[in-house]
């Protein structure tokens, strides 16, 4: 029995995960230059997702992923 | 094999078996399981090989089965002595000849049914279980990469599938070709596989097949058991680490279990790696036993979370296989990525009212949170939240021969998809499932047979769509048994599927499998009716099995594409045809010569065509042709082989296409595992495998990655360390 809850700890604790923030590189495009915006993490990144970036009234996606 | 033990004299159901041994050593058997005539658990031998019947055992026949012997079938209206012999075998071929499902929560059923504990799928070690699946006659792996594997019955799959975790029917979103199902191999004993239509007994939707995952704990022994493995795999840079525990005292059992796994991205024959088919997965379950003498009942939580990369992504305006390919091998999360979190809660319970009537309940909750992550972390492209609620009321009539069943199947099932997603692709719905089975089983020793009828309405409801379904099925099947080593089984059943939301109501881009899709409001149920033949004869030294199968499909849903896009997405839309004729046949071969009793060749054939004047049916599966040469060494010691087995697997070209798929050329691909056990008790096990031998470069038919031109994974090196107590 001492022997199963042992096996038991150890499978709790390997189970148990740490939430941190994503962090990601940003940048969007405007006339086909890439404008690097830098790390944005957290809740930094999902207004970066959401609201995008304003430039002179227009909208423009920014990207925080790979391609 | 079956033998039939006949003497003469009276029963007594408070009668012990005084001892149940080993026909070679005359040693008694431990852990021998016993089930009644219809498959139901009755109990196990002790220590000493003893059984004792209960008195609430109402069937006068009963079998006796344990890992590497022969099935033992027992009437117990004649006298067979104090002493009961069972004779080893480890033919895989003859599991198939089990005439019925054994263990467990299931519907007891005399239909051929393909059963196969976890060690006999997974002899070479695979990444999944569902891969290990594949093994199996008739089935098949449908794959996005490694990580998301779907079965394929019959050339059937998606939500044609139905699926069953200790007779709990789960409900998620398979109907899509790149959603998996979230059950691991995870303390799973063994897993049977029904193959056409089975609606008598599952219902709506068991159109290709039934998959029946048994884990065991229904049946759970006196005692503590501990098991564990860590599996490394050199491919995808793969490990994935599993360990259970189970207790059971008296009356009362409880089980708690985990696994992790994480892989890169995989690697094909090129020395390339094919980009984002990296994923890792996170399952635990929970389980609480009861065992009473009139009332049995289980209660289990399992859990899964994933991260699965979607691979054949590119922002490449021509792309090519090169697009999709990258010569570092990653593991961190990019996009596109697919996350699944789900849960779900079985509650599975039954009342012995007398010896003759059983009464079953299984029911429970399922939750799962499907997102599709397209271009950006935070904000999801596609999600869903699927929740049910099935109920299964099942009561048993039970006499010396004959068993009456009338049940009561149902479930609640509601999609939400995510405020937050981009994109919907199917509106917010609900349906409501009502069935209703009756069956009646005779058991005659040498024949047994069944015949039932069932009912079905399903009523689905959605923004500007309301509409109830109902469909009638029936099913028959007989087994005859001419000797002690031929069987005969014969099966003819229908079965039916609902259009599912996604074909009636979907509207937009699917990222997961790259198209945008358009469903048909008018689509009707599909319809199918099989014959399954399935003759055996089970030698000594030499065993044979041949099952062709014809199946007559109405209203068949398949995916047309339009020729169109959006957004660089073809556009496909449901289309249905009046009727198509599907008809195949598994054939194979079981040879253990007496001159040389440490080996064991198996061979067998699966074929499947269509006969139709449309272009309904792609994926195909190609032809199939699997071998195995096993060598058992029979040593002593503490560190023994167990067996060293050699498998090639010839897959023939697959022609047979719509025209907007990719034949696929031949292939073969060769396997090999040695397995080695520690210790005089046996208590830990080393796999050591290659899979994909010469590194061969293949596509799959059904790998979902197909018409990206990518390779399916070259040579995997796999080893797996187990531990039992």
């Amino acid at each position: 029995m001492k022997k199963g809850l042992f096996v038991l700890g150890l499978a709790a604790i390997s189970f148990v995960a740490c939430k941190k923030d994503e962090c990601h590189a940003c940048h969007y495009e405007l006339s086909e230059e890439r404008i690097e915006l830098g790390q944005k993490c957290g809740d930094d990144l999902k207004q970066a997702e959401t609201a995008g970036m304003v430039v002179d009234g227009v909208k423009y996606d920014i990207h925080c992923h790979e391609h | 094999m079956l033998v039939v033990v006949c003497t003469y004299a009276q029963i007594s159901y408070s009668q012990i078996i005084k001892s149940v041994k080993d026909a070679q050593s005359l040693q008694p058997l431990n852990d021998v399981t016993v089930y009644d005539a219809f498959g139901r658990f009755v109990t196990y031998s002790n220590e000493l090989g003893v059984v004792v019947l209960p008195d609430s055992l109402s069937s006068v026949i009963i079998t006796l089965e344990k890992p590497g012997f022969k099935s033992l079938y027992l009437d117990l209206s004649h006298d067979h002595g104090d002493d009961i012999f069972l004779s080893r075998h480890s033919q895989v071929l003859e599991e198939v000849a089990i005439v019925w499902q054994s263990a467990y929560l299931g519907l007891p059923t005399f239909a051929n049914i393909d059963s196969r504990s976890i060690e006999q799928l997974n002899g070479i070690p695979q990444t999944n279980l569902m891969q290990s699946l594949a093994e199996i006659p008739g089935v098949y792996s449908s794959n996005t990469g490694p990580g998301i594997s779907k079965p394929v019955i019959r050339g059937l799959q998606g939500n044609r599938i139905l699926t069953f975790f200790d007779g709990y029917k789960l409900e998620g979103q398979q109907w899509g070709g790149d959603h998996g199902l979230g059950i691991t191999e995870l303390g799973v004993k063994d897993v049977s596989v029904v193959k056409g239509p089975a609606a008598l007994l599952y219902g709506a939707d068991a159109m290709g097949g039934v998959l029946l995952i048994n884990d065991g704990f229904w049946e759970t022994e006196q005692g503590l058991k501990i098991s564990a493995f860590s599996q490394f795999e050199t491919n995808s840079m793969g490990t994935t680490s599993a360990a259970q525990i189970q207790h059971r005292k008296n009356k009362w059992a409880w089980q708690a279990g985990g696994r992790f796994t994480s892989h890169a991205d995989y690697k094909i024959a090129k020395k390339q790696f094919v980009d984002n088919s990296r994923f890792n997965e996170y399952n635990a379950k929970l389980g609480l036993g009861f065992y009473g003498g009139k009332f049995r009942s289980t209660l289990q939580v399992l859990m899964t979370q994933n991260q699965i990369g979607l691979p054949g992504h590119t922002h490449d305006s021509d792309p090519d296989e090169s697009s999709f390919v990258t010569n570092v091998q990653k593991r961190n999360k990019i996009l596109p990525v697919q996350y699944n979190k789900q849960w779900f809660t079985i509650w599975n319970a039954e009342w012995q009212f007398s010896n003759k009537d059983v009464l079953k309940l299984t029911t429970g909750f399922t939750h799962q949170n499907l997102l599709e992550h397209d271009h950006k972390h935070t904000i999801p492209a596609l999600g869903m939240i699927t929740q049910n609620i099935p109920v299964q009321l099942m009561f048993h009539h039970t006499q010396k021969r004959s068993m009456l069943t009338a049940g009561l199947q149902g479930m609640y099932n509601q999609i939400t998809n995510n405020k937050e997603a981009e994109e919907i692709l199917i509106p917010n719905a609900n349906q409501k499932d009502v069935g209703a089975v009756l069956k009646m089983q005779w058991d005659r020793v040498k024949w047994k047979t069944e015949f039932g009828i069932r009912g079905d309405f399903r009523h689905i409801n959605a923004k500007s769509f309301s509409k109830t379904y109902f469909g009638a099925n029936a099913g028959w099947n007989t087994t005859i048994h001419f000797g002690s080593k031929r069987t005969l089984k014969v099966g003819l059943n229908s079965g039916f599927r609902i259009p599912h939301l996604s074909e009636l109501l979907a509207n937009g881009a699917h990222h997961g499998t790259f198209r945008y899709e358009i469903g048909n409001r008018n689509l009707k149920p599909e319809k199918a009716v099989q014959i399954d033949v399935s003759y055996d004869r089970m030698g000594d030294h030499f065993s044979f099995i041949l099952n062709p199968f014809v199946a007559l499909l109405n209203d068949f849903i398949y995916l047309n594409p339009t020729g169109q896009s959006i957004n660089s997405m073809p556009i496909f839309e449901y289309k249905q045809i009046n009727w198509a004729l599907q008809y195949g046949a598994d054939v194979g071969i079981h040879w253990h010569p007496h001159f040389a009793h440490s080996w064991h060749l198996e061979s067998t054939i699966s074929y499947l065509n269509y006969a139709s004047n449309s272009t309904a049916f792609s994926l195909i599966p190609a032809p199939r042709w699997n071998s195995s040469l096993k060598y058992e060494p029979t040593m002593k010691g503490k560190i023994r082989i167990e067996d060293v087995q050699l498998q090639f697997t010839y897959f023939f070209p697959q022609k047979n296409t719509v025209s907007y798929e990719w034949a696929t050329a031949d292939y073969g691909l060769l396997n090999v595992g040695m397995n080695t056990v520690f210790g005089s008790k046996e208590r830990w096990k080393i796999q050591i495998a290659v899979r994909n031998l010469t590194n061969k470069q293949y596509i799959d038919h059904l790998s979902r990655l197909k018409p990206l031109g990518l390779y399916n994974p070259g040579r995997n090196i796999i080893i797996k360390l187990i531990y039992n107590l």
